[in-house]
């Protein structure tokens, strides 16, 4: 046996000058972000301060940063695909299909697992504690070994570009194209410990969410008070629990197929690759609920509060979300209607496909009628949300065609399906999520973003969205099948080169994100928020301080009834000093967590390779570092009063200083609750 | 502050044990379909033996039972042993675990006895499907 199993100095990428380019970039990448860390002599803030904290609110920021690079990678993937199918008609592009093949699948796994799962884990650790008036989730440490969990994913992708290949068989994986027979390589192992690991990190964060919602919300804070976007943290942590656990087992089993010559989905010997589909998707059509419930929750969040008006059908929303969460667990077979299921069964899930879309529909009509009347303002968050409306009922509709068993045999495998779920996720998931960001920034900072280039941000994203997708729809119905390499039918190439503008539009979209994170940053000192509500808001995140103390209340606060914060406000209680400080309990930082992930990204290459010796190590290290962090009693430090009461002075002295809200500024404002001693 | 109330303040609050126990269960829930998927699997796949013998030849459905009856009683015998424990009953604690821990050894016994009457292990004879690929080739 090999020490270095099968790795040997050919898994450098020299064999091509695009793989190497983009092996360089990465490399380079991190090495940069080294520099800059040692020129600012930040290395102690970065380890101390960041990646050892079980600060619920750093850890969702971490978490953000990983969703952002991610992007990054992921679009660059995008676009080099866009560009080769643009020029590849009657020739051979710039890319060969193997490598073309490797680009889609990254694009996929990337911008599911390692862009969206991230940066909805951030939002949700952001804000949701905030909104129950909690301080913090309920298991401090799994959050911190989830997170990392997480970046090791990431970071086996990212190394798969740089030691070996990637796997070359698609975002999903079906046998038995991705077994050993067909594809001996280590791209797919690549692919499956890249997802296996950080879907432990899922799960984890899963029950996590759900114990803190469960038990950790302040006094009087029922669960009919929750403000929405909690709501559908709550349902997609119960699909993160019981979904996650089919994509762990499907996967698990291919890596048994591949790794030991088992026989779970091979073509001989009695495999069955239908089932790993079906396993695959009763993960895989949660997952898409996982992702988008949040981003409704963000958008129910933004609407009312820039429509300056209570959300309209706040149990109606609470109801509809349930009812996705459930029906999202009857729906998976839509996948793969073709594959052969009888008559009966595939027009069940067609049905009940088209039913998934009634709640979703009640959904789109709430935020209508909370529009409605409304004062509206239109910040960047506000129009990622009325874009969101607009283009993601077009991806419904589209769905709901697909839905048609008859129908989905006709566009099964075609572009038109990728324009439908890009509809979807890009409206639906990802403006939500960019919404998101640009509503809770300044709570994590204690500055607002940028609102001129925020706007066109979003403009750059609608426009390019709509070029570099509607063209899918149509090409699609001509029968186009995805991803194709190269192509000879001359009809088709007009719309690829649109949609590679539309592509092109969107890179000026992330350029505008990025611009608007430096000048937002450069002009801090202007755009300061002082109160720590910047948007004259109505759930209790907006009654923290901006970015919150370690603590989020020192007092917790007495839930009255919905819209929490708006209620306080009215009431004329929401900045008073209610009770003494006193000794808080937090948890003390811990590098064991950030020590996991890195003995899990090991653990995963090791795998890959084959180096027996080093995965056992790793399993022993991951295993002995629990116990010790179990075993250990000593886990919190006591913050004393006198700290808090420090804090909270300067706090309060800086309330005196900004005493009326920052949107009172606004030529939109329609007036903030008037306490009622003054109304 | 004196070093008694960091003592105090570090301690661990019955709350916290509420929410350990409702994140476990809710990971021992998260468990359960990892089995109901692996089970689902196995009755997918039941027949596609690749030519080699049928679970019908190499498990005894007596022998499953029995041991599954054992396994449950001991899953109760330990339940017993927790209730005891929470009425903070020591000494009654103590001997349901004692009966929970010689379950199994009265199981060895039987699966001796079993083995007695049987002559062979039902798992000797088998062949599985030979790899032709993977490390193991």
């Amino acid at each position: 046996v090999e020490i270095f199993g099968r790795l040997t100095i050919d898994a450098l990428p020299f064999y091509s000058a695009v793989a190497a380019s983009g092996a360089a970039v990465t490399v380079l990448g991190a090495l940069s972000v080294m520099a800059v860390i040692t020129y600012f002599g930040a290395w102690r803030l970065v380890l101390l301060e960041w990646v050892s904290s079980l600060d619920h609110k750093k850890i969702g920021i971490m978490y953000i940063m990983i969703a952002l690079v991610m992007l990054l990678r992921g679009f660059v993937d995008a676009a080099m695909m866009r560009g080769q199918q643009a020029i590849a008609y009657n020739n051979d592009g710039y890319l060969p299909p193997e490598h073309f093949d490797q680009i889609f699948s990254s694009h996929g796994t990337i911008m599911i697992f390692f862009m969206a799962m991230p940066f909805l884990s951030g939002l949700i650790n952001l804000i949701m504690p905030q909104q129950i008036g909690a301080r913090d989730v309920a298991f401090p440490f799994m959050n911190s070994v989830s997170l990392w969990l997480t970046a090791a994913g990431a970071g086996l992708v990212l190394l798969s570009l740089v030691v070996g290949k990637f796997s070359t068989a698609g975002w999903t994986g079906y046998p038995p194209y991705s077994g050993a027979e067909y594809n001996s390589g280590v791209g797919v192992d690549y692919w499956l410990w890249a997802v296996l690991i950080s879907g432990v990190g899922s799960i984890m964060s899963g029950i996590n969410f759900l114990v803190t919602i469960v038990k950790c919300r302040a006094p009087g804070m029922y669960l009919l008070r929750m403000p929405l976007f909690t709501w559908t943290v709550f349902v997609t942590s119960i699909l993160m629990i019981f979904a996650f656990p089919a994509l762990t087992v499907a996967c698990g089993m291919l890596a048994l197929d591949r790794t030991f010559g088992m026989h779970f989905f091979t073509n001989a010997m009695g495999g069955n690759m239908m089932n790993y589909i079906n396993l695959f998707w009763l993960w895989g059509h949660p997952e898409v609920y996982i992702l988008i419930l949040p981003a409704f929750g963000v958008f129910s969040e933004v609407v009312a509060t820039f429509s300056q008006k209570r959300l309209f059908g706040y149990t109606s929303l609470v109801l509809a979300t349930m009812a996705i969460g459930l029906l999202s667990f009857t729906v998976w077979l839509h996948h793969f209607f073709t594959m052969g299921s009888s008559a009966n069964v595939n027009a069940f899930f067609g049905i009940m496909t088209t039913i998934i879309a009634v709640p979703t529909g009640v959904k789109v009509l709430d935020w209508l009628l909370t529009m409605y009347r409304g004062r509206i303002i239109f910040k960047p968050p506000m129009l990622y949300t009325i874009g969101f409306l607009v283009t993601f009922v077009i991806g419904g509709l589209t769905g709901v065609l697909l839905a048609v068993p008859p129908v989905d045999y006709l566009l099964h495998n075609t572009t038109f399906l990728i324009a439908h779920f890009h509809n979807m996720i890009i409206p639906g998931v990802l403006f939500g999520y960019l919404a998101g960001y640009m509503f809770w920034f300044p709570k994590a900072f204690g500055f607002k973003l940028d609102e001129r280039w925020g706007a066109w941000s979003f403009w750059c994203w609608i426009i390019g969205f709509y070029l570099a997708f509607m063209p899918l729809y149509v090409l699609g119905l001509m029968g186009m099948p995805r991803r194709m390499e190269h192509y000879d039918v001359a009809a088709w190439q007009p719309h690829l080169i649109i949609a590679a503008v539309g592509a092109f539009i969107i890179f000026l979209g992330i350029v505008c994100l990025g611009v608007q994170l430096a000048v937002s940053i450069r002009d801090r000192k202007q755009a300061l928020d002082l109160t720590g509500d910047p948007w004259n808001g109505r759930s209790l995140e907006w009654a923290t301080s901006s970015p919150p103390a370690p603590y989020n209340f020192a007092v917790l606060p007495q839930v009255r009834g919905g819209d929490a914060f708006w209620d306080m406000k009215q009431r004329g209680v929401a900045y008073q000093r209610l009770a003494p400080c006193v000794d808080l309990v937090l948890p003390k930082n811990s590098f064991v967590g950030a020590f996991i992930g890195v003995a899990g990204l090991v653990l995963g290459f090791a795998i890959v390779w084959h180096i027996w010796w080093l995965a056992v190590l790793c399993l022993a290290i991951i295993a002995y570092a629990v116990i010790v962090r179990a075993s250990d009693d000593d886990t919190g430090y006591v913050m004393s009063a006198s700290e808090v009461k420090k804090i909270e002075d300067a706090r309060f002295a800086a309330l005196a200083k900004a005493s009326r809200n920052e949107m009172a500024d606004d030529p939109g404002f329609a007036g903030g609750p008037l306490p009622e001693s003054s109304a | 502050m004196t070093a008694a109330t960091t003592m105090d303040a570090t301690q661990i609050s019955p709350v916290r044990y509420e929410e350990r126990a409702f994140g476990f269960w809710l990971y021992l829930m998260s468990d359960v379909i990892v089995f109901a998927l692996l089970f689902a699997t196995y009755v997918v796949m039941l027949g596609n033996t690749a030519g080699g013998p049928m679970g019908k030849e190499l498990f005894s459905l007596e022998r499953a039972a029995g041991e599954t009856a054992l396994l449950l009683l001991s899953s109760a015998t330990f339940g017993v042993a927790g209730v005891a424990l929470a009425r903070a009953d020591k000494s009654r604690a103590l001997l349901w675990l004692v009966v929970t821990v010689g379950e199994p050894h009265c199981a060895g016994v039987c699966r001796r006895a079993y083995r007695h009457h049987d002559g062979r292990h039902p798992l000797d004879h088998v062949q599985s499907p030979s790899p032709h690929d993977g490390v193991m080739a």
